[in-house]
C-alpha cells in the first residue's frame, strides 16, 4: 500500500471525524494495526482536533457535577460480550499481562529516548569542542610558520642588526633594523613603539653622508609587532631614524619629532 | 483546565484514565470530568445552542461514556476523540429529536443544527492564544471543519450545502487539519510517539 498517497487521501480525518460508513472504519482500522505510520498520522490529526475543539470550552453550572454524580449512581458499565469458546477466559489477566508488558515498553521507549537525547547533547558537546581544538592548532600552526619565516629572515648570512633606541621624547621606544649588505635587503622591525594619533604616521629615514633620506612612512598596529617589514636598501647608512610625521610624510624629518635613533658600526 | 501542546501530558493522562475505565473504577469519571467537561460542553453547546439543552447533553454523554467504559479500544484512536464523538453524536441526536424539534418551534431554525456556521463563537473562547489561532484559519477550511465535525455532515451533504466537488472537501478537510497541525510541532515528541507507536503495533501482533 502506498502510505502516503493513503494519508494524503484525508481518509483518516474523516476516521477522526467519525464521519466514514462501519465498513469504511474496519478498513481504516485494519490499516492502523499494520502501519505504524498511520497510527502516528492519525494521533497528530487526533491532537489537531483535540486543540480546534478545546478552543469551545465553555464552563458547566456549578451544581451541574453534583446532578452528573447523581445521575450516575445506578449506572453499571455493560459488560464486554462474552468470548466465544475456545478462546481462554483469562481476558482479564491477558489485559494485566499486556498492560504490564505496554508499560515496560513504554518506560524503555522513554528511556531509550531520553537516553539518545542526552548521548546526542555529549556528542555536539564533544564536536564542538573537538571543533575548537582544531581551530586553535590551525592558528598556532600559522603562527609558527610565520615565526619560522621571521627567524630566517634574521638568521641569513651577511646581516647586521642596527638597534634604534628611543629619545628623550619616549626612552622606551625601541626599533631595529635588519641590514644585509650581501643581499642588499633591510628589514625594519618595530619592537615598541606607541600608536600614533590618527593624523601621524611614523617615517623611516637613512643617515648617508650627514643628510636624511627619506625610507617611507609606516603604520603601527598589533600585527606590525609580530613580523619584519621589508624597507628600502640604501649603501653607506651611517644611521637610522624614525620621527613622527604628518599623515603621509615630509619631505625633510621634524628633527623634534625623532622618536628613535640608532648609528651603524 | 488549560489546554497546553503539551500532548506527552495528555496522552500520560489518556492512559491513567483508560487503566480506571477498564477497571470500572469511578475515579475515571472524576478525572475526565476534571479534564474534559469544559470542552465537551463546548462541543456540545455549538451544536444544541442552549446551555441549559448542552448540560443535559453532557449528562447523557458520561452516562454512555460509564456505560461503555470497557468498549474503549485504544488502538482505533485517543480517548478524547472518543469522548469527543460521543458527546457530537448524543448532540446531534438531540437537535434531530422531536422534542428538541418541538421545543425550537417558538424560535424556528431552519436548519435542523442549530449553529451558525461561522461567527458568534467570539464570546466563547476565553483564551486569546488559541483565538489567534483560530483566526489565522481561513474560512473556507473552518467551515469545513465546523459542517464535517459540528454537523456531521458527509461528504456529499457538504457538498450539496457548499457546492463544492468531494475530491475538494477530502482534500480541504486534510488542509485544515494540516494547518492546526502546524501550530503544535513538536519533533522530539513526534519522535517519541513514533517510538510508542511502533510497539503498540508489535504489542497488538503480539496479541
Amino acid at each position: 500500500m502506498d502510505i502516503k498517497a493513503y494519508i494524503a487521501s484525508g481518509i483518516l480525518e474523516q476516521y477522526a471525524f467519525d464521519l466514514l460508513s462501519p465498513a469504511e472504519r474496519s478498513e481504516v482500522e485494519a490499516n492502523l494495526q499494520q502501519y505504524p505510520e498511520l497510527v502516528e498520522e492519525l494521533r497528530q490529526i487526533e491532537y489537531a482536533l483535540e486543540k480546534y475543539l478545546s478552543l469551545y470550552q465553555d464552563k458547566p453550572s456549578p451544581d451541574f457535577q453534583q446532578r452528573l454524580n447523581d445521575s450516575l449512581e445506578n449506572v453499571v458499565p455493560d459488560p464486554l460480550p462474552t468470548p466465544p469458546p475456545g478462546t481462554p477466559p483469562t481476558r482479564g489477566g491477558t489485559n494485566w499481562w499486556l498492560t504490564g508488558l505496554v508499560v515496560v515498553a513504554l518506560a524503555a521507549a522513554a528511556w531509550l529516548f531520553f537516553d539518545n537525547q542526552q548521548k546526542d547533547r555529549s556528542y555536539q558537546q564533544l564536536a564542538t569542542e573537538y571543533q575548537n581544538l582544531q581551530l586553535d592548532c590551525d592558528e598556532t600552526t600559522e603562527t609558527n610558520r610565520g615565526l619560522l619565516s621571521l627567524l630566517q629572515t634574521i638568521r641569513q648570512s651577511g646581516n647586521s642588526l642596527i638597534q634604534m633606541r628611543g629619545t628623550d621624547k619616549d626612552t622606551t621606544a625601541f626599533a631595529s633594523i635588519i641590514y644585509n649588505a650581501e643581499t642588499k635587503k633591510s628589514y625594519l622591525d618595530i619592537i615598541n613603539l606607541a600608536e600614533p594619533a590618527a593624523d601621524k604616521q611614523y617615517q623611516l629615514w637613512a643617515i648617508v653622508d650627514g643628510t636624511p633620506v627619506d625610507m617611507g612612512v609606516f603604520d603601527v598596529n598589533i600585527d606590525t609587532s609580530k613580523t619584519l617589514q621589508e624597507v628600502p636598501f640604501i649603501e653607506n647608512v651611517q644611521a637610522f631614524a624614525v620621527t613622527l610625521e604628518p599623515r603621509g610624510g615630509s619631505v625633510s624629518p621634524t628633527l623634534e619629532e625623532m622618536v628613535v635613533i640608532g648609528a651603524t658600526g | 483546565m488549560l489546554m497546553t501542546n503539551n500532548f506527552e501530558k495528555r496522552d500520560q493522562l489518556e492512559q491513567q484514565i483508560a487503566l480506571l475505565l477498564s477497571r470500572s473504577d469511578r475515579a475515571a469519571i472524576d478525572l475526565i470530568y476534571q479534564n474534559y467537561a469544559e470542552t465537551l460542553l463546548g462541543v456540545i453547546k455549538r451544536i444544541v445552542g442552549s446551555h441549559e439543552i448542552a448540560e443535559e447533553v453532557l449528562q447523557d454523554t458520561f452516562i454512555k461514556i460509564w456505560k461503555n467504559a470497557l468498549k474503549y479500544e485504544p488502538g482505533k484512536g485517543r480517548l478524547f476523540t472518543w469522548f469527543a464523538n460521543i458527546a457530537r453524536n448524543t448532540a446531534i441526536d438531540k437537535v434531530r429529536s422531536a422534542g428538541f424539534r418541538k421545543s425550537k418551534e417558538t424560535t424556528s431554525t431552519e436548519n435542523l443544527v442549530s449553529i451558525d456556521v461561522l461567527g458568534s463563537e467570539e464570546s466563547q473562547i476565553a483564551d486569546a492564544g488559541l483565538q489567534k489561532v483560530l483566526d489565522s484559519i481561513d474560512p473556507k477550511y473552518r467551515q469545513l471543519i465546523d459542517l464535517a465535525y459540528f454537523q456531521a455532515y458527509s461528504q456529499r451533504e457538504i457538498e450539496e450545502e457548499l457546492g463544492i466537488p468531494l475530491g475538494t472537501i477530502k482534500t480541504r478537510l486534510r488542509k485544515a487539519i494540516e494547518i492546526l497541525r502546524e501550530k503544535l510541532k513538536d519533533d522530539h515528541l513526534k519522535q517519541l510517539l513514533t517510538v510508542i507507536a511502533t510497539l503498540t503495533n508489535l504489542l497488538n501482533d503480539l496479541h
